[in-house]
């Protein structure tokens, strides 16, 4: 029943087996795309969590990606952190903010709770920009010089790379692809669906609603938090930008254009977003006008997104 | 002379923002509380307001005309949104918030692609200095607030003194009595979210001449109309003036000393605190939140 | 001094409810036996459902205090309610209904057998309890199917194996038998009948065949207070009860 069950099980790591063997074919425009895509991916799966699962949509995930982006930056700039150190503090900051926000934010509900994350969202946006002589602000700042390679005894991860890139994205994307995976087939996961279709019923069966809801939240800002890590370690750029309202919005898009609550759907959304945005960059300055008509067109006609719509029609054991 | 002018200077600038924000922000409450969704794209009807200004002054040469003609356009658009997007979503809130988010970018690089990434001027209808006693203040940014404010009492009469506001306010309380009382649920839907838009260009209008037409404008604008509505309360026109004065007072002391980011970021804490405190908002009657 | 077999199960003392201008629930003291049967009837807007929704706690008391087993439970949350064996029903009936019959029942079943907030359980034991609780409504061949792609009365049936998983000390029914067949009504009173050796049950009912076959104890509600209270045969022949329900 709510169980994994092999096929879906065999078919996720499938997934992961193909991403893994296709940076050995992959050309290097494509191989460099990819890596970006698995990131955001990571960052939409955990998106995912929240809006797919618990029916909570928030406009406030660029200050969890944030904090763990200038968890890593910040401390390999200023303290010297090596980068696993630096990720572990990015982890535990975006546990610990994403705990905090929502704890103040799940007070509110439907509406408000979007237009109060966004508020806080864009304060810690503002305070980016009001310590820009710590943060470089808009500019932002390049660590690619402090990333020192880990000698691992008989092999070194060098961050420079693009193989340790490809598989560090690889990697932060399969944890949080896995995650939903689990999430989704596991007890809380039914809770979390319940809140989302009748949270008054849920709250009858004695479940404390409030607090299922914050372990979705925290749980979605902590893999937001971990992407913005692995963002700051691969692409070695931390700017005011990633913490902007775009790139709250952003997760919203890939989500809601893969197919909301689908495991697969975040992935689908972000690959083909980004490669439309690069395409259409290619010609257009204004790739924005591309992501304003795909959300409206999205929600006008096609509201399940790719992967909800094919479950419904033919792969009904996709979870 | 200490600091007393700039203070002084600091609540009047501050008493015009909270004016002009308290008129976008009842364009947004006014919204939420008859149709029950948030227009995310309700920033872009305001700097639409202010670029459209700019047109107009520019090449009609009449801030006046700019003052009808832009409320009127933008009314317009909002009634064509209304009419086939909304409508067709049926008015599911999280939708619209998707569809509207959707709208934003369309409106903002529209925007872009027209009128260009430029900061532009338009000079004040009239120049005069208000004397008070040690210095002078713009006389135009009395007649933003006095033009604010009329405009938000000419909504109050529309709501409570006309059979549209009845209807408005039936709509408001319970959709399905209000339509079984005959009350034209589509058409109150339609006039209240192009009434909404208009409230806010014709706040676009206004702060133009302070504060210069440009594509980005609009979300300062529906953050700052966020954080008024949620600490005065949906729906209400009280506690919109109230909230609008409390957040427009803080901008303008604090803009005096620090940064007016500073103030940004105090007046978004303020919301936290509101919502831990009372998390229906300071007026808020509702059931809503 | 009271022994502890005199604490009623539940009491409520002076408890009152007031929404903007009207009090629904006026000042209402009432107690609840162990293993009874009460069903409370009166006409509509007479504060049933008002007064149920205040001891399950989806509504707070304006004034007053709510004892379940002599514990003051008056600022409990809803959900520490449910755990402690107060499960409600909904007058209208309240399901998930995207997901199955069987997960409807299931959330019910890990809810009492999971253990910590992340619900550490095992599953053959929830899968079994989750299948007896469908048996005894009848539900076991529509596992599988959508909760809201049932006929309505087996929505009812499902709602309430869902309140039965979660083995309740005090369940309430809010008008159970509404909008049922005759049918489904025998099942349902069967049902009820079968779980009150052992449960205690708060009632709200229309349909006084029902009300007569089942309540052991009857309150008569009218306008937020409570009129009348007793045994079926007396309240039956009550006359200020008889002018509410006959107009005389």
């Amino acid at each position: 029943m709510r169980e994994i069950g092999s096929l879906p099980a065999i078919f996720h790591l499938s997934i992961i087996a193909a991403l893994f063997v296709a940076q050995f074919i992959l050309p290097p425009f494509h191989h460099s795309m990819l890596t970006r895509i698995m990131v955001l991916a990571a960052y939409a799966s955990g998106y995912n969590i929240l809006l797919g699962y618990t029916g909570l949509m928030s406009l406030g995930h660029a200050m969890l990606f944030s904090t763990g982006l200038y968890s890593v930056g910040l401390t390999i700039l200023y303290l010297g952190f090596e980068p696993l150190a630096a990720f572990t503090v990015a982890l535990i900051s975006s546990l610990v903010i994403s705990l905090l926000l929502g704890a103040i934010t799940l007070r509110t509900s439907g509406v408000f709770f979007l237009i109060v994350t966004m508020i806080f969202s864009q304060v810690f946006y503002l305070t980016t920009l009001y310590f820009n002589n710590i943060t470089y602000g808009d500019q932002g700042f390049v660590i690619s010089q402090y990333l020192h390679p880990i000698n691992m005894g008989f092999f070194q991860i060098d961050f420079a790379d693009r193989t340790v890139k490809y598989n560090l994205s690889l990697l932060v994307f399969s944890v949080a692809f896995l995650l939903s995976l689990y999430v989704s087939r596991s007890p809380l996961g039914l809770v979390l669906a319940a809140i989302k279709e009748n949270p008054d019923r849920a709250e009858m069966l004695g479940y404390n609603t409030y607090r299922y809801k914050l372990i979705a939240f925290a749980l979605s800002g902590t893999i937001a938090g971990m992407s913005g890590a692995v963002y700051a370690l691969v692409f070695s750029y931390i700017g005011s930008s990633l913490a902007f309202i775009h790139n709250s919005i952003n997760p919203l898009l890939w989500t809601l254009l893969g197919g909301a609550g689908t495991t697969t759907g975040p992935l689908v959304g972000t690959m083909l977003m980004v490669y439309v945005i690069d395409v259409t960059s290619s010609f257009t300055e204004s790739y924005l006008v591309v992501v304003g008509i795909a959300l409206i067109l999205i929600i006008l006609g096609f509201p399940k997104g790719i992967v909800g719509s094919i479950r419904k029609r033919w792969l009904t054991w996709l979870p | 002379m200490g600091i007393e002018v700039p203070i002084t200077l600091g609540i009047l600038d501050g008493v015009v923002v909270a004016m002009v924000a308290a008129l976008t922000a009842l364009g947004l409450s006014l919204v939420f509380g008859i149709m029950r969704i948030v227009n995310v794209s309700h920033g872009e009807f305001y700097m639409l307001g202010a670029i459209i200004a700019w047109f107009v002054v520019t090449y009609l040469g009449s801030f006046l005309l700019a003052l009808v003609l832009a409320p009127l356009a933008v009314g317009g658009l909002a009634t064509a949104v209304e009419r086939t997007i909304l409508k067709k979503i049926r008015y599911d809130p999280e939708s619209t918030i998707v569809a509207t988010i959707g709208l934003l970018y369309a409106i903002q690089q529209v925007v872009l692609a027209t009128f260009g990434p430029y900061a532009r001027e338009v000079s004040p209808p009239f120049y005069f200095r208000v004397d008070l006693g040690f210095f002078g203040y713009s006389g135009y940014k009395v007649g933003v607030a006095v033009i604010s404010a009329i405009l938000i009492a000419a909504v109050y009469l529309l709501i409570y003194k006309t059979r549209l506001g009845l209807f408005m306010r039936a709509t408001q309380q319970d959709t399905e009595i209000a339509q079984a009382f005959g009350v034209p649920v589509r058409k109150v839907y339609t006039v209240s979210f192009a009434l909404g838009a208009a409230l806010a260009a014709a706040a676009g209008v206004l702060i133009v001449p302070i504060q210069q037409a440009y594509y980005l404008m609009g979300l300062d604008a529906l953050l700052l109309s966020f954080i008024i509505v949620i600490v005065g309360g949906l729906g209400s026109i009280k506690g919109t003036l109230v909230a609008a004065l409390i957040v427009g007072l803080l901008d303008g002391v604090v803009s005096v000393f620090f940064s007016p980011t500073l103030s940004r970021i105090l007046s978004s804490l303020l919301v936290a605190g509101v919502i831990l405190v009372r998390p229906r908002g300071l007026f808020g009657s509702g059931k809503t939140m | 001094m009271a022994s502890v077999e005199d604490v009623p199960l539940l009491e409520t003392q002076g408890l009152s409810k007031r929404f903007a201008g009207l009090e629904a629930v006026k000042s209402v003291d009432l107690r609840l036996e162990k293993e009874t049967v009460r069903a409370i009837i009166g006409p509509n807007g007479a504060g049933k459902t008002t007064l149920v929704n205040l001891i399950s706690g989806r509504l707070k008391p304006t004034s007053g205090k709510i004892y379940y087993r002599g514990v003051d439970i008056t600022n409990l949350p809803a959900h520490k309610r449910a755990s402690m064996g107060i499960v409600y029903t909904f007058q209208i009936v309240s399901l998930f209904p995207s997901l199955t019959v069987f997960e409807n029942v299931v959330l019910a079943v890990q809810r009492r057998l999971g253990r910590g907030i992340l619900l550490r359980l095992d599953r053959d034991s929830v899968y079994r309890q989750s299948e007896k609780a469908l048996e005894l409504v009848g539900l076991e061949d529509e596992a599988e199917l959508e909760a809201g792609a049932l006929p309505y009365g087996h929505q009812r049936l499902l709602d309430i194996a869902m309140a039965l998983a979660l083995q309740p000390v005090l369940l309430i029914l809010d008008e159970p038998t509404q909008g049922l067949s005759a049918g489904e009504i025998e099942k349902i009173t069967d049902l009820v009948k079968k779980l009150s050796k052992n449960t205690t049950i708060l009632l709200i009912e229309h349909n006084i065949s029902v009300v007569m076959e089942l309540a052991h104890k009857i309150t008569v509600m009218a306008d937020g207070s409570i009129l009348a209270e007793g045994p079926p045969s007396e309240v039956e022949k009550d006359v200020r009860v008889q002018s509410i329900y006959l107009g005389v």
